[in-house]
């Protein structure tokens, strides 16, 4: 009896928010890739045993035929990987690390799966080399924004180069992989972006009030926020910026908080502090549901993303289907995205903070006929969809 | 009548009680199933020291020892006599100290508590005044009992310090042997040791089996033994699983390079050998055809016959009342041996109602996820039943560490050592037996172990198991997904509130399988041998 294959994709740090979107999607698509070449597969999502981050009601919109299983990462030193090669029919020849990495489910370690597909190269260990793996990487901000230990970079590093393939989403992705990385450009794929499946809650036009523009970003170090506050201080003390901003995602509430452990952040309290103005008009919301942040973004008159050099962001795309335009910094990966999905995104300057003021001036005025005109927008149709499946799938299977 | 006779090849390193093996208990039932058969013999050929281990074995599983014969080279090892030698006295020191100091501690209680009684029943002043030289005297000759003791085991500790100090190459020789003798198992220069002597002690054993013209085909119970290849006769060899293979990363850090030396002797075992025996047609097909590229044409499967335990209970287990008060004694007995006896010493509900899974810890076991189902059904279900386990703790870390960090001591109990009657005790009592194993040589006994003592059970979803719970309807009640704790709940919660009827139709594959009896394996292996002679 032919066994069917088994993949896990793994989650291998506490991604939450788009991040295990992303993953719940790409574990979809295989699934659905290969069902649509003929072939029966069974896909595992797999992350960190944690309640908090993981509650059950994340995965409620989960495919029902990917399963789900937690795990913690459990460290083997040199001779216990050796040992585990030999028992496994491996060779022992393969290991010259002081220690290695390897997903444990509490079961059998995910050797029930013939192929590992982990959500990002951190992988502050080499793993040990029983399964073939792939990693799906989505950007490398630290070649731009420096952040990360020379420790851990040289791991990422590594754990990209001795991988079976690399996945990105965009062609800057895939400069960087090769470029920065390392990686012989055979073992990258530019797979195209998978869209979340946005449930849409439809606002009726008289929830609609305007008065407001959502900015859309949350705490990280490459999110560009010293120049989108300075942006704001310009735009609302200087040119009399009349829209309120509403700034919504993951930790922003403690955007202000003047933490000392982070030196941009405390900067940015500075930038709010010196400004009347902005503490007027600006409303830290936090993390939202996202039927909140909906119907928030749904009553906006428009999305700022402000963020620089990562791998874009599909709020924008979100933004675009409940008929709200975009102001949107200009880099490289959002370039793909307004490309790839036909997207008609007002451009700014992320360096040049009085470039981003005037645009958040000039939305003020046009955003109500860029909302017109998308009306009747759709990221991407079925058709596409599935090809878009076929396509990991085909990637994917070559490394079984 | 003539009689053939076969052989069995055994090789079991010194130290190891063939009553605490698997393999020691299937070689037991295979022995009974032998007696029964009138027209052959069987004939042990083993190692010297494991001739005791042999008749300690037919005892405690009542054997009888005339259905056999036993032969192993004349004379034994006199460097392991020693060893027995030096075991057997440590045992009578510590019980004697353990005794001698147990004494005095109770003549010097029985003085002081004698004091007591007289200085509180003293009648008048002047008794209680008279009273107090001699309650002195008492006190002084107790204390000074004490002291002796306690003075006694210090020097003891003191003379000991200052010659191990002094001696410190003899202190690292001698606390080396000490230490080995009292678990030879545990250190690697024993284990070499024993290595050298077990590959003299082949080749004896060789020489006996190549006199034995006679016997017409070998057979080795397992695949820990390369030395039997050397034999020319026609022969086979069991290859129950190959457990390492299947739970590389999980056996990885469990003992170490030892462990790696005898998987390489395994290998070696079976790549030397051309023909085979399997409990499950799933061992035949992805170890010995897919891993090691053997023919499947010169491999039989063999399935086991079952394990009951309804006679370890009762002569009558019919009688429910009987049965019912002698398993609820030896729960009692049972709790004795949990790893908690804070708790459990005084745990006195005989009604307690548990789930139970007998089994060792083992990596392929997958004692996580049940634990895992537990707490969901203890916590989320509410579901009162305890888990009753009989693995040790100490085994797997993990296990030891999830219990503690979600504070289950209290509701999962692990009672290990039990003995067999203890343990169909504590499959009687169960409401509900579970196996998680992801992977055995055969269908698990827990099966017909459970139902031969009344109690229902549900399993995992593993090729070996369907291979004999074929009936698509019966999978369907009592099978779960070894990968999904969730699945694993949901069977237990199902199968809690349909005892009866889960058992109702399990009864009925349990007395299909009873007809299966290890005469009827014996007689496949003797089909087999016999094959194997006349190609010859």
């Amino acid at each position: 009896m032919k066994k069917h294959k088994h993949i896990a994709v793994i989650i291998p740090v506490n991604y939450t928010g788009g991040s295990l979107r992303g993953a719940k999607r790409l574990a979809e698509t295989l699934l659905v890739g290969s069902r649509l070449c003929g072939e029966s597969i069974t896909v595992t999502l797999a992350h960190l045993d944690d309640e908090h981050f993981y509650p059950d009601s994340e995965f409620i919109d989960m495919h029902p035929d990917v399963s789900r299983r937690v795990y913690e990462w459990k460290i083997l030193d040199s001779a216990s990987a050796r040992r585990a090669l030999a028992y496994s029919g491996s060779s022992e020849q393969v290991v010259q690390e002081q220690s290695y990495c390897v997903p444990d489910d509490g079961i059998n370690q995910f050797l029930d799966c013939d192929l590992w597909l982990i959500i990002s190269d951190r992988l502050s260990l080499p793993l040990l080399p029983i399964r073939p793996y792939v990693l799906m990487v989505y950007d490398y901000i630290q070649r731009y924004i420096p952040f990360l230990s020379q420790e851990l970079e040289l791991a990422y590093f590594d754990a990209a180069r001795k991988a079976n393939a690399v996945l990105v989403t965009t062609e800057f992705t895939r400069e960087d992989a090769t470029q920065y990385a390392g990686i012989p450009p055979e073992r990258v794929h530019k797979l195209p972006m998978l869209v979340p499946v946005f449930q849409k809650t439809v606002l009726s036009e008289t929830h609609k009030n305007h008065t407001y523009f959502v900015y859309a970003t949350n705490t990280g170090a490459h999110k560009n926020l010293e120049h989108a506050f300075l942006a704001l201080k310009i735009y609302y003390d200087d040119l009399g910026g009349t829209l309120c901003c509403h700034i919504t995602g993951f930790n922003t509430e403690n955007l202000l908080s003047n933490d000392a452990n982070y030196p941009y952040l405390q900067k940015v309290a500075r930038i709010y502090q010196s400004s009347p103005m902005m503490k007027k008009k600006i409303t830290l919301c936090g993390m939202l549901s996202d039927v909140v942040y909906q119907k928030k973004l749904q009553a906006a008159r428009y999305l700022l993303h402000a963020g620089a050099i990562d791998n874009g962001t599909f709020c924008v795309i979100e933004a675009a289907l409940l008929g709200v335009p975009s102001l949107s910094s200009d880099y490289p990966a959002m370039r793909e995205i307004a490309t790839e999905f036909d997207l008609n995104v007002t451009w700014m300057n992320p360096n040049d903070p009085k470039n981003m003021a005037e645009q958040l001036k000039w939305m003020e005025t046009h955003s109500a006929q860029l909302s017109h005109s998308l009306r009747s927008y759709q990221p991407v149709d079925l058709k596409s969809m599935n090809d878009n499946a076929i396509e990991y799938w085909k990637v994917v299977q070559s490394c079984l | 009548m003539s009689i053939k006779t076969y052989g069995i090849y055994l090789s079991y390193p010194p130290t190891v009680d063939l009553r605490a093996e698997g393999l020691g208990r299937h070689l037991a039932a295979f022995l009974n199933g032998a007696a029964q058969r009138e027209d052959s013999r069987f004939v042990i050929v083993c190692p010297s020291w494991s001739k005791k281990s042999i008749q300690a074995l037919c005892q405690s599983e009542k054997i009888s020892e005339r259905s056999f014969d036993v032969i192993s080279p004349k004379g034994g090892v006199f460097s392991l006599k020693l060893l027995e030698t030096y075991q057997i006295i440590l045992k009578k020191i510590k019980k004697h100290r353990l005794s001698v100091r147990k004494e005095k501690h109770q003549t010097a209680f029985l003085i002081l508590n004698r004091l007591k009684i007289k200085l509180a029943s003293a009648r008048s002043l002047i008794d209680f005044m008279l009273f107090i030289p001699r309650a002195v005297t008492y006190c002084f000759l107790s204390l000074l009992l004490k002291l002796m003791i306690g003075l006694n085991n210090s020097l003891i500790g003191f003379i000991s310090f200052i010659n191990l100090k002094r001696h410190h190459s003899s202190r690292s020789l001698f606390h080396r042997v000490h230490a080995a003798s009292l678990q030879p198992k545990d250190h690697d220069w024993v284990f070499d040791l024993f290595t050298h002597i077990e590959r003299k002690e082949n080749v004896l054993m060789l020489a006996l089996i190549n006199q034995m013209t006679h016997v017409r085909a070998w057979f080795s119970p397992t695949a820990f033994w390369p030395s039997f290849n050397n034999i020319t006769a026609p022969k086979f060899m069991c290859v129950p699983d190959v457990v390492l293979a299947e739970f590389p990363i999980g056996f990885s850090n469990m003992g170490g390079d030892r462990i790696l030396e005898t998987f390489k002797k395994v290998e070696t075992a079976i790549l030397g050998s051309e023909y085979f025996v399997t409990y499950s047609e799933h061992i035949k097909q992805t170890i010995l055809v897919k891993r090691y590229g053997m023919n499947p044409d010169k491999i039989r499967v063999v399935h086991h016959a079952t394990n009951r335990l309804d006679s370890f209970l009762s002569d009558d287990f019919l009688d429910d009342k009987k049965t019912r008060e002698v398993s609820q004694s030896l729960l009692l007995s049972a709790m004795k041996k949990s790893s908690y006896p804070a708790y459990t010493d005084a745990f006195s509900n005989v009604c307690v109602k548990f789930i139970f899974y007998a089994s060792q810890f083992r990596p392929s076991k997958n004692v996580l996820t049940l634990l895992r189902a537990y707490r969901y059904l203890l916590r989320n279900r509410y579901i009162s039943h305890k888990l009753i386990l009989t693995g040790a703790p100490g085994k797997i870390a993990e296990i030891d560490a999830y219990i503690a960090k979600h504070h289950l001591a209290y509701d999962v109990l692990l009672l290990s050592r039990l003995s067999v009657p203890e343990l169909a005790a504590c499959y009687h009592l169960a409401d509900l037996a579970v196996n998680p194993s992801l992977s055995e040589g055969g269908c698990p006994f827990t099966f017909t172990e459970a139902l031969s003592v009344g109690t229902p059970v549900v399993m995992a979803d593993i090729p070996v198991t369907t291979e004999i719970i074929a009936d698509p309807n019966l999978q369907a009640m009592m099978l779960f997904d070894p990968y999904d704790y969730k699945n694993l709940a949901a069977r237990i919660e199902w199968a809690l509130e349909h005892k009866e009827q889960l058992f109702e139709a399990q009864k009925a594959t349990y007395n299909q399988l009873l007809k299966r009896t290890w005469r009827h394996v014996v007689d496949e292996y003797i089909t087999f041998l016999d094959q194997l002679s006349h190609q010859k």
